[in-house]
């Protein structure tokens, strides 16, 4: 598979070794607070923490902008708004915003297997028919790309040129159809798939050897998140002035 | 966003999701797991193509009818949970605090209104694009309301301002809706003639299966 592969550099980050559970608690914890957030010093101290996790992490910066540039639009449309009728400040500080809980949630995603990320799902009690689903979903990803790729090659061989208005029909039937092939086609293949697993015993629960354990870095990390929260909000609500620090 | 808004988001969403899984879950076949996921996948992929709009809102296509003909309308809201929390979790796109409202546009609203049509108008040939542009266009204008909303509710320091984003998110998605529309349609014809076993499961027939099925 040529594709994004989202769990590289998982295992070589720095993050890797911390508890999937805690790195959870944390990361979601620390982005409601971040949406919490309205003032400008606040938000820049969260940012300025997310972009040192990230650094310190050893992920490859190539490979955390590819995921970040999916999420780009987000990232720059609502603030050009906002700045339009409310200010640069404001602006600014959404942007900062989203900018950080961003990168936060790719530092955590990028550092954590995704076999890790499923079974903290599952012991954080998410519905167990949600947990088989993302797994399967994640599976037939794969799957579908590789239809498509299959689906483009024919269609080239056959002296498809993908020229032709948008306005016209037939452009929307051949998108249609080749949608339609490839859903048929991927829908054979994810059915013999999931035969093979239920003619090895699959009951729709996975079990593993190895188990999470929370060690004592773990508490450091979450003592970490907990401090940068807590400064943030503090700075928040004014008890910190940073205006007098600098 | 308004957190005031999020969390409204989040209160509204999960009640109607956890209907939907504790529906699927009394009813689901065996059968239909990896349709389901296959699914959600083909969902997950097409809306990775999202594009900016004008006045700061992004438009991409939503499959919420697709999904609510092909599998019925509880399987149809695990297929877009399911996508969506893919989304959040595994690629860090979306956002967390975020995918109360994301669940509640798109994953209970859009396969709502899908549905809603779908029985409305059962039969009738232009029921699936109808249905899938509907689905589209009221979840935009809701997603647009909300980003009024937190604009007016927190005095500019979240949101954008009404006047601007709900004709952009409105104007937009009745456009990017009319494609949405097209390609559903023509996917669900195209699965009636090809593969029907894949319609069968659906709850809100199409006219296509119903003369094929003789039901």
């Amino acid at each position: 598979m040529r594709h994004y592969e989202i769990d590289r550099y998982s295992r070589t980050s720095t993050l890797f070794g911390f508890d999937p559970r805690v790195k959870l608690a944390c990361v979601v914890s620390l982005v409601v607070v971040t949406a919490l957030l309205r003032s400008l010093e606040a938000v820049v101290i969260v940012l300025a923490f997310s972009i040192i996790l990230l650094l310190s992490s050893r992920v490859p910066l190539r490979h955390v902008w590819k995921g970040l540039a999916i999420a780009l639009p987000f990232i720059i449309a609502p603030p050009i708004a906002l700045f339009l009728t409310s200010g640069p400040i404001p602006a600014l500080t959404m942007a900062f915003r989203i900018l950080a809980s961003v990168l936060i949630l790719t530092a955590m995603v990028t550092t954590t297997p995704l076999f890790d990320v499923i079974k903290t799902l599952s012991w954080y009690r998410m519905p167990r028919l949600l947990i088989s689903l993302i797994m399967f979903t994640y599976r037939f990803i794969f799957v579908l790309l590789d239809e498509m790729e299959r689906m483009k090659m024919a269609r080239i061989a056959r002296g498809h040129t993908g020229r032709g208005s948008l306005l016209s029909r037939e452009v929307f039937r051949t998108l249609s159809y080749t949608i339609g092939m490839i859903f048929v086609r991927s829908h054979k293949r994810a059915v013999n798939m999931y035969d093979a697993l239920l003619s090895r015993g699959y009951t729709g629960e996975v079990r593993t050897g190895e188990w999470m354990k929370v060690k004592g870095r773990d508490a450091a990390l979450a003592a970490i998140f907990f401090l940068v929260g807590s400064l943030s909000v503090l700075t928040q609500v004014g008890l910190i002035n940073w205006t007098l620090l600098v | 966003m308004d957190p005031a808004v999020l969390m409204a988001g989040w209160v509204l969403a999960l009640p109607a999701i956890g209907w939907a899984f504790w529906r699927l879950n009394k009813t689901i076949d065996e059968r239909s797991v990896p349709l389901i996921a296959l699914l959600a996948a083909g969902l997950f992929v097409a809306q990775m193509l999202n594009f900016p709009v004008g006045g700061g809102v992004s438009g991409h296509l939503i499959g919420a009818a697709l999904a609510v003909i092909l599998v019925g309308l509880p399987a149809g809201m695990v297929v877009m949970t399911t996508v969506l929390v893919i989304q959040a979790l595994l690629f860090g796109d979306g956002g967390i605090t975020a995918l109360g409202l994301n669940l509640l546009n798109m994953a209970v609203i859009a396969p709502l209104v899908a549905y809603a049509i779908m029985a409305v108008f059962k039969g009738n040939k232009l029921a699936v694009p109808v249905s899938a542009w509907s689905a589209v266009f009221i979840s935009s204008v809701i997603c647009g309301l909300q980003l009024g909303l937190s604009y007016s509710i927190s005095g500019g320091a979240y949101g954008i301002e009404m006047a601007i984003a709900l004709p952009a998110m409105a104007g937009w998605h009745a456009i990017i809706g009319i494609g949405e529309g097209v390609i559903t349609g023509g996917v669900v014809l195209f699965l009636g003639k090809v593969a029907p076993e894949t319609l069968r499961m659906s709850q809100v027939r199409t006219d296509k299966e119903v003369v094929e099925h003789g039901a």
